[in-house]
């Protein structure tokens, strides 16, 4: 491919993926970062865990965006008694009162899979966690005798962070095959909240979702695209320095002179990034240059994505694990704010 | 003749001394206290006379045979009478005296005498006697006209007035001097928002000390220039500061918000030179660096 048709496909591209932004944008409102880092997991293809309360949009989010994107959307929900077979098929009578067995929903698209939500998964047990993670990392199943492949499927998972009867936490090495965490808050804007509860057209979320211009994307060409970006875009020597920093400041916090009130630092976290995470923050960091036009990476582009792709992997000692949420969003922040860039190296 | 007066005198002193006598037994005791010192009085001294003495039972002194205030008598005035009864019968008198007398040589005055009268239940009227007082007034000045006539002999050549030491006063004036001056500059220092000084340390004076001294012919010199400037806006921000955080660091300094164009050619500057590797030659970059810095440091200073 030469140069300028390549430029042309970048920028083809970076047109559909704005306006992917702008037809979710019209129906979501006051989620602008929300939808632009699901925009940059998409591109990066990385799995999201969505963390959020109840009620806040984010079946209609994903909906809207798969609906954008083109492919299937699948959805399961998380139960104590969820079993990883429910994942894979689901048998009943049919209508000559035989036993029949049928796909379940992770097979049932088969490749045209493209978002598959499961629905406050720390709700199911550790073997469904296994099953999950194992077909995120691998993309393909054995089943019916035979290989499924799912290369075009990303996945979003809620986790309940209020209730925690009943619930099975994602262990550090799960929750580190996710390459973001985003938070899907309530809107800060009364005028968008206002619209949220007097705006009748927000009342019937599949009306809603079907005002979404379809196949926007090509949900199967998103892999080869995806490596497109990550060659097309550059890192200076400084920025991978700072990287570096970034990086050493996640596992060491109080080198870095990080500071943070109530807590004391040099005890705080027993694991921070791992290279996989590491690997996506750069992933994800040159999704977001590409977004913004550029082909080189910089500071910003890191920080765009920094605590979306951190927070969630950091392992705090016990003691302040209760508080992990706040506690790995001021890290996170303090982290930004402190390590220099350029540094004296 | 001359012989016949004092003797019709001491007959009528012999007459009348039974009933001298017999008055002096009811007569009421005085008790005068006059001033310590009866020489050395000069013109404008004040001389003080007290009296005390208690009436009969029934008595009553007489007010107007009391010495009058502002009377005058050889140059010596009564400036002051004040009278205190102390009880019924019991009377205070102060009375001062003002020497206006002027006499070349010392001569010998007297307080005046006083008749100070009284009536007693029977109603006869007595008077008590209070003598006068004497002393020595001395002038001011002795009027010797002889010795005035020396005064040319004994006059004495006129010298040069012997010089006054100066060099102590000289000294607490250099120090003062240098104290006002000490103080003009702390004014003017606290007046930079204490930044004016250079080794007193803004970040940004020290940014561009730095950057003077860099070699633009070492290869690090553009990046150390550019790591010099961050350092003193993540000083000024309190966090790092990056392309994104202009318009808060703007708002949270204003004194930097005039320099804004050049904080925004040095921002895009560093994203062009330290990320997306397209900047300009190293000697230029110092250069223009080297004068963002001096801006930002006036702005520093207040006084861009």
């Amino acid at each position: 491919m030469n140069t300028v048709s390549y430029d042309i496909e970048l920028a083809d591209w970076r047109t559909k993926a704005l306006k992917l932004e702008s037809e979710v944008g019209k129906i979501i409102v006051g989620q602008t970062k929300a939808i632009r880092l699901m925009t940059t997991a998409i591109f990066a293809r990385g799995h999201v865990l969505l963390e959020g309360g109840v009620g806040v949009g984010k079946t209609t989010l994903l909906q809207s965006i798969t609906r954008g994107m083109g492919g299937a959307y699948e959805r399961i929900e998380g139960t104590v008694d969820l079993m990883p077979n429910d994942l894979i098929y689901h048998t009943y009578l049919n209508s000559e009162g035989r036993p029949q067995i049928d796909e379940g929903p992770l097979l049932r698209a088969g490749e045209n899979l493209s978002v598959f939500f499961f629905n406050e998964i720390n709700r199911a047990r550790p073997q469904v966690h296994a099953l999950m993670l194992r077909v995120m990392a691998e993309r393909h199943l054995q089943a019916f005798k035979k290989d499924y492949r799912l290369p075009h499927m990303v996945v979003f998972a809620d986790r309940n962070q209020v209730e925690k009867n009943e619930t099975f936490e994602i262990p550090s090495a799960a929750r580190d095959r996710f390459m973001m965490e985003i938070p899907i808050e309530i809107p800060e804007s009364r005028e968008h909240r206002k619209s949220l509860i007097f705006d009748t057209k927000f009342q019937h979320a599949e009306v809603l979702t079907q005002q979404v211009e379809d196949h926007i994307l090509q949900f199967d060409q998103l892999n080869s695209f995806s490596d497109t970006i990550q060659r097309h875009v550059r890192s200076s020597p400084v920025l991978e320095e700072y990287a570096l920093d970034l990086w050493e400041a996640t596992q060491e916090p109080a080198r870095f002179g990080i500071k943070l009130d109530g807590v004391e630092v040099s005890r705080l976290v027993q694991a921070g990034a791992s290279p996989r995470g590491m690997g996506m923050l750069m992933k994800a960091s040159r999704v977001n240059a590409w977004l913004n036009g550029r082909d080189s990476l910089l500071p910003e582009d890191i920080h765009a994505v920094f605590h979306e792709i951190i927070a969630h992997r950091l392992v705090f000692n016990p003691m302040y694990d209760s508080k992990r949420t706040a506690l790995a969003r001021e890290l996170t922040a303090q982290i930004i704010n402190t390590v220099v860039v350029p540094g004296k190296h | 003749m001359k012989n016949i007066i004092p003797l019709m005198g001491f007959l009528m002193a012999l007459l009348l001394t039974p009933h001298a006598m017999a008055g002096a037994d009811t007569m009421p005791e005085v008790t005068v206290t006059d001033p310590a010192r009866s020489y050395g009085v000069q013109i404008g001294d004040v001389l003080s006379r007290h009296l005390s003495f208690t009436l009969p039972a029934n008595s009553q002194l007489a007010k107007d045979s009391l010495p009058a205030k502002g009377s005058r008598q050889d140059g010596i005035e009564l400036v002051s009478v004040q009278m205190q009864q102390d009880g019924k019968q019991g009377y205070v008198l102060q009375l001062q005296y003002q020497v206006f007398a002027t006499h070349s040589t010392p001569v010998a005055m007297q307080l005046p005498e006083l008749s100070l009268k009284y009536q007693a239940a029977d109603g006869q009227e007595h008077v008590l006697a209070i003598p006068a007082w004497k002393f020595w007034f001395a002038p001011l000045v002795s009027s010797n006209a002889a010795r005035l006539g020396k005064a040319a002999v004994n006059m004495q050549n006129q010298f040069r007035p012997p010089l006054v030491d100066m060099r102590e006063m000289r000294y607490w004036l250099l120090v003062f001097a240098g104290l006002v001056v000490a103080g003009a500059l702390a004014l003017l220092y606290i007046n930079a928002d204490r930044k004016w000084l250079p080794f007193m340390g803004g970040a940004f004076a020290e940014a561009h000390r730095r950057i003077k001294r860099l070699k633009p012919s070492s290869p690090q010199a553009v990046q150390e220039a550019f790591y010099h400037l961050h350092t003193a806006f993540n000083t000024w921000h309190g966090n790092n500061c990056f392309a994104q955080d202009i318009d808060s660091f703007v708002q949270k300094n204003p004194r930097f918000g005039r320099s804004r164009a050049a904080i925004d050619r040095f921002f895009a500057s560093s994203n062009e030179h330290l990320f997306l590797e397209q900047g300009q030659d190293t000697a230029e970059t110092i250069k223009e660096l080297k004068q963002i810095s001096k801006q930002l440091r006036h702005c520093e200073r207040g006084v861009a």
